[in-house]
């Protein structure tokens, strides 16, 4: 409990986009505090299946995926902790005429964007990959496609923030906020923060945070579930991804094979439930079963569901918010575990010199209001 | 059509259940992981094996043709080598196994999933040649076999006699029973129990009197300090628990053995409940957490009653009796079981009684920082240590910054410990264990997706094209 | 422990064998494959990941799963439940180390 705190930045919400945005401001020297109503690092950011996959990202999001890889990459020496990071490629398959086509169309947009993709046809799937059935038609192949482990980044950020002197209040919660063109004031269950700007990076409650200001930010919930399988004998070296974007598996060090693909588990933004749907669960592993026969052997440990905030055309969002000259917000980004690393640097740009590396437009908080 | 009452575990809580309910005119189906009924205590021989009269197998066979019969009853549904490993509702659980898969909407779930060996970490555990109480049990009521060598049990709890009794029977060298408590505490809970159930106390006293009788040693307020051996166990070292409950290291002795026998308690297996969502409660005389449970056995959740040692350690009798009132319960709310509920009542107090003779002043603990707490993950105590950054009253953070509890065993051999490890197995905190999601024991994916009873599949949206 | 033997009346299945990587291990119909293993003097049946140690047989219940042993067709089970039947191929669990990726 404290009486006062003051900080150039406060960050509300410490998943991946906060505590990297929270990491940059400190590198920067500003004085920051993380405020987070749980545990950091402990919803999607942690529980998401590690996926660095750059052909599932829309077009336009192609070359923030390339920087953000380059971000990955430098992660271990600047946090001083290995994250696991593989760039292995990976496969995006197809099983029907009509995903087949999909692939053509998203191939010939993610190259245009500066993506290396290739296409390949049967034949040479079976010969690369006998692992994947005859179920699958087409793959498009991108040698960038890689994964990290949630589990290994959290704790080394977090180790790093407190290297840094960021302060961390976890299971704090936010009475009220209220700003001015100076400063932004919370009233917290733990007591007041004052600071000269505000960042609201709390995943899908960045919405409820909004509101708290008055503004509206459109997002809904995906709740997300994802299994993972005992160590398997075989190796799976690339990760997999489906046309339609229903099914995504990788094989991490120990051998053992993460499934997803934003199968959804049951709960809502305020009962928290997030709670696994033995159905769909069992729809993804029939799925999966079908693409990759030999996952059929090995044992299920365990499942979960995750929450994920996501905006009505699925860009993330990235900026002020509007009406605000000293609140941002970075959310949303349906790739977080990707994008955050770098959307944390972006966010800090924005902030602190006006001037982010990369155009930001396309992210813009209001863009939706007249539709 | 009729809802069956589904009982999850075959041992003698769920069988004693199941019996009365058949009886009773009620459709049931039993579900349990083992390829045959028993749980622990009836642990049967493998199917084609046999005993003769005088076979030196000590275990009980009389309740045996009391209580199998029911499987073949035609209203009771046996379902082997299966796993109920989710629920879609608290009532309507999933099952799957190489037998095949599907679900059930049950009129009532009576939750009789037995125990576990207590994980009790100590310096060379991990090595071939050691093995629980549970392991040295089953190896002989199992599979018919007994180690050779010398043998050396040690343990706290009633267990430690019932496994070395049972080897001794079966002729193998058991130099050393090594028991933490003082002997007189034992001996004065048998004595304040003595009379609410004469005919435990006379077990206790003929299993002491047949290892006297082998020539064993026996030794009490002491416990192991460390195995010892390369590839596989040599030598086991003891020493006398000191007043915080670890090995006094300047009275330790070597002792060399080929197999040590560990048994330091057992746990409630209460992964199913947790699932589920019953509400959990602290009793440290029964195993830790435990189902929160009504007089007559209902948890928080409506008609899911928890019987047996998976809902706080009782032993055979307790399970039986448990079993009994339960089915009465579901048939009648219990309304002709006035005697039997007196009895149970003696019994309850004896094995709090006998719990309590148990509980050391100081919890026992033998690991050292270098001890390996996590088997699976073989992660060590200073790599758990290592790990709290804050801290937390929860194993959550460990967990997921470790991979603490996220082997095949699904943290049954080590959560429990590392919650008493990292401080946080007293009064002031909540429920330390992460949640537990299905499946609730490993599961092969084919035996998994073998369900026809799922919905519809709601395929994720096309945007997630994109991720 | 150095070995296990049958407990004196106690009658096993019939008399087959196996192999255990590679070696032939005999069994009865119905015991467990750790118990085979057992019998014949094999006490580290899997060798762990990291450090790398021995591990064997430990609770007998199927839920440690330190016995864990590869079935040929069959994939990962656990020795102490999986039954011993004429022709099993058993191997210790392949263990994957980071530079196998």
């Amino acid at each position: 409990m404290f009486s006062k705190q003051l900080s150039d930045v406060v960050v509300v919400g410490g998943g991946v986009m906060g505590l990297f945005t929270a990491l940059n401001l400190a590198e920067q020297g500003r004085s920051v505090t993380v405020v987070e109503c749980g545990r950091i690092w402990s919803e999607a950011s942690a529980v998401n299946a590690g996926s660095l996959a750059a052909q599932n990202k829309l077009p336009p999001l192609v070359p923030y995926t390339l920087a953000a890889f380059d971000v990955w990459k430098s992660l271990p020496e600047r946090i001083g902790c290995d994250v696991d990071y593989h760039q292995t490629g990976g496969y995006k398959i197809a099983t029907t005429p009509e995903e087949v086509a999909r692939l053509r169309t998203s191939l010939e947009a993610q190259c245009a964007a500066g993506l290396p993709i290739r296409f390949m046809e049967p034949e040479e799937i079976r010969s690369e990959t006998p692992w994947l059935s005859d179920k699958v038609l087409a793959a498009t192949y991108c040698e960038l496609d890689s994964f990290a482990s949630p589990i290994r980044t959290g704790p080394g950020v977090h180790k790093a923030l407190c290297r840094l002197g960021v302060t961390i209040l976890e299971d704090t919660h936010i009475r009220s906020i209220k700003a001015s063109s100076k400063m932004v004031h919370l009233d917290t269950d733990a007591g007041a923060i004052d600071a000269r700007q505000l960042a609201i990076t709390a995943g899908a409650w960045s919405g409820k945070v909004a509101a708290m200001l008055g503004s509206r930010v459109d997002m809904s919930l995906d709740v997300n579930m994802v299994s993972v399988t005992e160590p398997a004998q075989f190796t799976i070296g690339k990760i997999v991804t489906h046309a339609r974007g229903i099914l995504t598996l990788k094989q991490v060090s120990n051998g053992s094979c993460l499934i997803g693909g934003g199968w959804q588990g049951n709960g809502s933004i305020d009962d928290q439930r997030k709670d696994v749907d033995p159905d769909q669960l069992t729809h993804n592993f029939i799925l999966a079963n079908e693409i990759i026969p030999g996952l059929g052997l090995l044992h299920i440990l365990r499942s979960w569901a995750g929450y994920e905030g996501v905006s009505p055309d699925s860009l993330p969002y990235l900026g002020q918010l509007p009406g605000f000259d000293n609140i941002f917000m970075a959310a949303c980004a349906r790739g977080g575990f990707t994008l955050g690393p770098l959307f944390g640097q972006l966010l800090c740009e924005l902030m602190t010199t006006g001037k982010p590396s990369m155009p930001l437009e396309a992210f813009h908080l209001a863009r939706f209001d007249n539709a | 059509m009729i809802k069956p009452v589904v009982i999850v575990g075959a041992g003698p809580a769920g069988l004693a259940c199941a019996t009365r309910l058949a009886k009773n005119g009620l459709t049931v189906v039993i579900i349990d992981d083992n390829l045959q009924a028993g749980g622990q205590y009836f642990r049967q021989l493998p199917p084609g094996y046999r005993a003769e009269p005088d076979a030196k197998l000590l275990r009980e066979t009389k309740r045996v043709g009391i209580l199998f019969p029911v499987l073949r009853d035609p209203l009771v549904t046996f379902l082997p080598s299966t796993t109920v490993w989710s629920a879609h509702d608290p009532l309507t659980i999933d099952y799957a196994g190489p037998k095949g898969a599907g679900r059930i909407a049950a009129a009532a779930i009576v939750v009789a999933t037995g125990a576990q060996d207590a994980p009790f970490p100590f310096p060379g555990w991990t090595l071939p040649g050691v093995i629980s109480a549970g392991g040295c049990l089953n190896l002989a009521k199992g599979h018919g076999l007994t180690p050779s060598g010398k043998v050396v049990v040690a343990g706290n709890g009633p267990l430690v006699l019932v496994a070395a009794a049972t080897l001794a029977a079966a002729g193998a060298e058991v130099t050393h029973v090594i028991e933490a408590q003082p002997t007189w505490r034992v001996g004065v809970a048998m004595m304040r129990g003595a009379f609410l159930s004469p005919s435990l106390l006379f077990k206790g006293a003929g299993y002491r009197a047949r290892l006297i009788a082998h020539g064993t040693h026996f030794l009490t307020g002491k416990m192991v300090s460390r195995a010892i051996g390369n590839e596989f166990l040599e030598a086991v070292e003891i020493a006398s628990v000191g007043p915080d409950g670890k090995p006094l290291a300047k009275s330790s002795m070597r002792l060399k053995t080929e197999t040590l026998v560990s048994g330091y308690g057992l746990l409630p297996g209460t992964e199913f409940v947790r699932m589920i969502g019953c509400r959990m409660v602290r009793d440290p005389l029964i195993g830790g957490w435990v189902p929160e449970r009504s007089e007559k056995f209902e948890t928080s959740l409506a008609n899911v009653y928890a019987i047996g040692d998976g809902a706080g350690i009782g032993g055979v009798e307790v399970a039986v009796a448990e079993g009994n009132l339960a089915a009465g319960t579901i048939i009648d709310g219990g309304e002709s079981d006035a005697k039997a509920r007196r009895s149970y009542a003696k019994l309850n107090r004896f094995r709090h009684i006998l719990s309590g003779a148990y509980l050391p002043k100081s919890k026992l603990s033998a690991a050292t920082d270098d001890t390996i707490v996590c088997r699976c993950e073989e992660l060590r105590l200073a790599d758990l240590k290592a790990a709290v950054i804050v801290d937390d009253k929860h194993l959550r953070r460990v967990k997921s910054s470790t991979r603490l509890g996220m082997g095949r065993c699904q943290g049954r051999n080590c959560l429990s410990s590392a919650s008493q490890l990292l401080g946080l197995d007293h009064e002031d905190v909540a429920l330390p264990l992460p949640r537990m999601r299905p499946p609730v024991r490993p599961l092969r994916l084919n035996d998994i997706i073998k369900n026809q009873s799922i919905g519809p599949a709601r395929v994720p949206d096309e945007a997630n094209a994109f991720k | 422990m150095r070995n296990a033997r049958l407990i004196p009346g106690i009658e096993p299945g019939t008399a087959v064998s196996f192999t255990f990587n590679g070696q032939i291990v005999d069994g009865y119909v119905g015991e467990g494959v750790a118990a085979a293993l057992m019998r014949a003097g094999i006490r580290g049946t899997r060798t762990t990941a990291r450090r790398p140690e021995p591990r064997g047989y430990y609770c007998g219940m199927g839920a440690c799963w330190e016995c864990t042993v590869e079935v040929e067709g069959m994939g990962t089970v656990r020795g102490c439940i999986f039954p011993v039947q004429e022709g099993l191929v058993v191997r210790s669990p392949s263990v994957r180390s980071e530079k196998d990726l």
